[in-house]
């Protein structure tokens, strides 16, 4: 409650948006900031992955035809 | 104002709410059809006929995984996850890094890309409409005068569909997605029967350079471009994502892999036909009747696929203040006005349509960079979400009268380091591309230097909402 008044104070009139997507905006914002976000972030697990496709598939063949074509 | 102007206005400012968990529409299987079905359509056919030109068919594949992959890397880190975590558009986000007005001139330096874009689908259909008449009627329609004639009827068109609203938009997509997967194995089927892909390997590429090296690092350089294309829908798109997870690994399978495989599709029918338009290709690969068809379809799918540029860009300049207050009529004119000046020089853009990607490579690697290391490395992860929607000079990203100079010296400055490897325009190259490619010594131009200048001007002045 207490974080919606001071969303409320801080952005009433300074969105650009009618009063009614301002509302629905307030109450977005109220949900965000007291969960700190919408989903959670990726897991460790997946930044693996991430890392390995990049190298593997993306800088890897870069790599191998550079040696065999420079 | 009319209703329809109305629901316009609202759309644009209901569009910038946070989407919230429960109003998420797409799990991991979802989005993987959805961004598979945006990412195999006709522009792939123009980008494997393109790569074509450099290198063979093995090489295009790999090239095509290998630049695709690094660059959508790159953007689902820079857009996706940022969007999926907090549910806003690419655009939105980058008022963060950009400042609320600096995001602003962003949105019209996006316009030209998509300008670009139109330009290349409504002349691909208007070729295509040229192929079907010299077809039936055995005389040459191939002149100028009905290359830029058609074109400026197609851009009519898609403009009227645009004018209409999103429910006609959203019907043709419906369509088009289906009828585009069918127009595409029924290409591979004819191909593997007449031709067969073990000879399509050996035939060579249609204007290469005599070096191989840089053959394949054009077709690398190339293809980090079609990647870094997605940057202004894929953000939009992860914000209805119901995980980051699903958000994230959808882009890989569809824009990497299903890309691909229509790349590989267009540089094979390139390589076959020995010409790298694809409006070109489909009467002598597929035969009179079905080359026909599938030129219609072809077209029917531009149309939808230009529609949708049209509106989608031209809601984004309606967040541009000059533009909120003007009809519908008139923003999405602003957008066709340069689309029909373009037109006039359709043969010579299409045919150096490269330079589109380019130009992606230009505009959208330093903004991804740029991105990914305001929001994992200055800012931790973590956005003061008030600062996104206060549009006053209060708001802590407002910088400096709403431009963030750091982002805006460090985007104008990579142009020159672009140029200090390759001409996007003419790709003529220096001695130093061999070493490295243009967007990837971009890429740790903009990296480094966007986050020494960080610290050392907005950390220390207290700019940005960084000191949180």
């Amino acid at each position: 409650m207490e974080s919606m008044m001071s969303i409320r104070e801080e952005l009433t009139g300074k969105t650009e948006m009618s009063p009614e997507n301002e509302n629905d905006l307030f109450i977005r914002l109220e949900e965000i900031e007291r969960d700190g976000k919408i989903v959670d972030p990726l897991p460790k697990a997946d930044w693996i992955g991430i890392a390995a496709t990049f190298f593997v598939l993306g800088i890897f063949p870069l790599l191998y035809y550079a040696i065999k074509l420079f | 104002m009319s209703k329809h102007e109305t629901s316009i206005n609202s759309e644009v400012q209901f569009d910038l709410l946070p989407i919230m968990k429960n109003d998420r529409e797409y799990g991991f299987r979802d989005y993987s059809f959805v961004i598979t079905g945006f990412a195999v359509a006709t522009w792939c056919f123009l980008i494997g006929g393109t790569l074509a030109l450099f290198v063979d068919f093995k090489l295009a594949i790999i090239a095509s995984i290998s630049g695709n992959m690094i660059a959508i890397i790159l953007l689902s880190m820079s857009t996706s996850l940022p969007s999926a975590k907090y549910g806003v558009d690419g655009f939105t986000s980058s008022i963060s890094y950009l400042g609320h007005n600096g995001t602003k001139s962003y949105l019209v330096l996006n316009a030209v890309v998509t300008v670009g874009w139109t330009i290349v689908l409504c002349t691909l259909v208007s070729r295509s409409v040229i192929q079907i008449l010299n077809h039936l009627t055995g005389k040459d329609f191939s002149s100028n005068l009905y290359v830029v004639l058609f074109g400026l009827i197609v851009a009519f068109f898609c403009w009227f569909v645009t004018l209409r609203g999103p429910h006609l938009i959203k019907i043709m997509s419906s369509i088009v997605v289906p009828v585009f997967l069918v127009v595409i194995v029924v290409l591979i089927i004819i191909i593997s029967k007449n031709v067969g892909w073990g000879e399509i390997a050996h035939m060579p590429a249609l204007e290469p350079f005599d070096d191989p090296w840089l053959n394949f690092l054009i077709a690398f350089e190339l293809s980090l471009g079609a990647g870094f294309s997605w940057w202004p829908n894929i953000g939009g798109l992860a914000r209805i994502c119901k995980t980051s997870r699903a958000a994230f690994w959808p882009n890989i399978l569809g824009l990497v892999f299903a890309a691909t495989v229509g790349t590989g599709l267009g540089a094979a029918a390139a390589l076959l036909i020995g010409d790298s338009d694809p409006a070109s290709w489909m009467i002598p690969i597929c035969g009179g009747a079905l080359g026909i068809l599938a030129l219609i379809l072809v077209s029917i799918a531009n149309i939808s696929a230009n529609s949708i540029m049209i509106y989608t860009t031209s809601l984004g300049l309606k967040q541009i203040k000059a533009l909120f207050r003007q009809r519908w009529f008139i923003v999405t004119a602003v957008y066709m006005i340069p689309t029909f000046i373009g037109l006039f020089w359709s043969n010579l853009i299409y045919d150096h349509f490269y330079f589109i990607l380019g130009l992606a490579c230009l505009i959208y690697c330093p903004i991804s960079m740029v991105a990914v290391v305001d929001f994992f490395l200055l800012r931790n992860q973590k956005w003061d979400m008030r600062q996104f929607y206060n549009k006053t000079p209060e708001s802590k990203f407002y910088f400096w009268k709403g431009f963030n100079p750091v982002a805006v010296f460090v985007f104008i400055t990579a142009t020159p380091v672009y140029y200090f490897f390759l001409d996007p325009i003419t790709l003529e190259y220096t001695a130093a591309f061999r070493y490295a490619t243009a967007t990837g010594a971009v890429a740790v131009y903009c990296t480094i230097m966007y986050y020494i200048l960080s610290k050392a001007v907005c950390f220390k002045m207290k700019k940005g909402g960084y000191e949180q």
